[in-house]
């Protein structure tokens, strides 16, 4: 009898013990399924948060090199230090003039805060000047006419003009 | 095939000869199991109630000693369970330890049969049979009804006569003659058998030889063996342990697949969140590339200069052709004209629109008296950058 006791107890030990072990087991598994579910949700959430806020890498590749185009043909338009004096500068902007028909009545290199200016007097066609005004803007240097005044003479379609001009410089 | 030896006791010796020609076997020949003599070995059947299997054993020796007449201390007893709903009957083969021992050592490791384990099998699946199981020196009678044995009688041979199967059949209760019957003997005992059938013999009687009976044979059930003793180990309680503990297993097995496809999922968006975050990364390095670029390129429109060419054009087409600019002063953005023409009132309704222009200023209008026209002066500033 006694044995048969130890039998059942043992059996009941053992039923407990595997029992707990299941127990144990599940209940780790639960929390590796409750965090795995947990960190998927979080995952999924920033996903879709990412996927919102990243733009397009190609779209925005494309337009760092639009830019890019532009800022290196924007920069071929400046002249590099030392490359052009107002001197050779003036003697260019002088037979320019002279090339469209403008007479020069006067000019002078003047220092205005430090950068050395061109100013001409002219006279001649308006149609002259508005070709040199063109000339001026379709350069492929950055010309600057910085202050300007001319008046027209009525009737014969010619004009007095008094303009500074000078020229962009830049270190890249 | 299964190949059986049969096993008799002859000289206080077990002899071994083969079932189905009778041909004698040494010690060597190989037998899949012995069907031992009815003369040595009993069989009785006994109503049981219907008590756990572990109990039956038990209840059976009890039982033991009111049938058989053996020293219970020199008895060995194997046994069978047949039930039917909730009738349950215990078939008991029993023998004198001795000669058990006897028949085991004639072959040993092989398992020891009775003719019922032979025929019970056929006889289950007709329900309602009896056969006849004819040797040399016995013949054993078998009832079967809804396929579980009801009765078995042994007849002994009478050494030197005939065995007459229709003065036997004579002596059995008209309810089994009733029953179909299956005659099991020998090959030249089966020629004896038709040919002592009566002409009027009007039962359906067929006949198979010990050959034919042993080839149906697909699995041996042997009798006082150690495999009953290994299967009974296995109590209804150690089974549905046994099947809990698979079940609980295969749950876990199952629940930790979910647990493994949830991480798997888990790992491939983790994956997918480290793709978008490098990817955010370059985008971001990109986006600040942009921004320098930008920055530098608004820098350096700043430093564009003015176009007075623009400026004219931008006039002439806001002011028109009828329009005569006499003076212009430009200074940086800002300029002042003074032209010649109609309602410069209605002109400063374009530059309201223009996005070239701002804070245009009409100043003075002086009507000339010489025309219609009007000089006026306007100021503003102009954005071509």
């Amino acid at each position: 009898m006694p044995a048969k006791r130890e039998k059942q107890l043992l059996v009941v030990l053992a039923a407990v013990i595997c029992i707990t072990a299941l127990g144990i087991v599940i209940s780790l598994g639960a929390e590796r399924l409750k965090a795995a579910r947990t960190d998927a949700a979080q995952f999924r959430d920033q996903i879709e948060k990412l996927e919102r806020s990243i733009g397009s890498e190609t779209q925005a590749k494309a337009l760092r090199d639009r830019l890019h185009g532009e800022l290196d043909v924007m920069k071929t338009r400046f002249y590099a230090p030392n490359e052009v004096n107002p001197y050779s500068f003036g003697t260019l902007i002088k037979k320019k003039l002279a090339s469209l028909g403008m007479a020069v009545v006067r000019y002078q290199v003047i220092e205005v805060k430090g950068a050395s200016i061109l100013e001409f007097s002219v006279s001649g066609s308006l149609y002259s000047f508005v070709l040199f005004l063109k000339e001026v803007s379709e350069s492929e240097r950055y010309w600057t006419i910085s202050s300007l005044a001319m008046t027209t003479r009525e009737g014969a379609g010619g004009v007095d003009a008094v303009f500074r001009i000078g020229y962009e410089v830049r270190d890249f | 095939m299964i190949v059986l030896g049969y096993g008799e006791e002859k000289e206080a010796e077990i002899h071994v000869s083969r079932l189905d020609d009778g041909a004698n076997l040494n010690g060597n020949s190989r037998i899949d199991g012995l069907l031992v003599s009815r003369l040595d070995f009993d069989l009785q059947i006994l109503d049981i109630p219907n008590v756990p299997e572990k109990e039956v054993q038990g209840l059976i020796r009890y039982r033991l000693r009111s049938i058989y007449p053996g020293n219970p201390g020199e008895t060995a007893f194997d046994y069978r369970v047949e039930s039917a709903g909730a009738h349950q009957r215990a078939i008991v083969f029993i023998s004198r330890k001795a000669i058990l021992e006897k028949y085991r050592n004639a072959a040993p490791q092989r398992p020891l049969f009775f003719p019922y384990s032979l025929i019970e099998g056929m006889a289950r699946r007709r329900k309602d049979v009896r056969t006849w199981f004819c040797h040399r020196d016995w013949a054993e009678h078998s009832v079967f009804r809804g396929g579980l044995l009801s009765s078995c009688r042994l007849v002994r041979k009478k050494e030197g006569e005939r065995f007459d199967l229709e003065d036997v059949e004579d002596t059995l209760p008209e309810d089994e003659r009733a029953l179909p019957v299956l005659v099991i003997a020998s090959p030249a005992e089966l020629t004896d058998l038709r040919a002592g059938q009566r002409a009027d013999n009007s039962s359906d009687m067929r006949y198979l030889s010990f050959q034919e009976l042993t080839s149906a044979q697909r699995r041996l059930d042997g009798l006082f063996g150690e495999a009953r003793r290994a299967r009974a180990m296995f109590t209804p309680a150690a089974r549905i342990a046994g099947l809990a503990v698979v079940v609980a297993a295969l749950g876990v097995l199952v629940f930790f697949k979910h647990v493994w496809l949830a991480e798997a999922s888990c790992d491939r968006l983790k994956k997918t969140h480290s793709d978008l975050v490098k990817q955010s990364g370059r985008v971001m390095a990109v986006q600040k590339e942009v921004d320098a670029l930008r920055a530098e390129l608004s820098s350096m429109s700043a430093e564009k200069p003015q176009d007075i060419y623009l400026l004219l054009s931008e006039l002439t087409r806001v002011l028109g052709s009828a329009v005569q600019i006499r003076d212009m002063q430009v200074q940086g953005d800002s300029f002042q004209i003074e032209a010649v023409g109609s309602n410069p009132l209605k002109l400063m309704e374009g530059f309201r629109d223009n996005a070239y222009f701002s804070v245009v200023k009409l100043s003075q209008v002086v009507p000339d008296p010489r025309s219609s026209r009007e000089r006026f002066s306007l100021s503003g500033v102009f954005h071509a950058r």
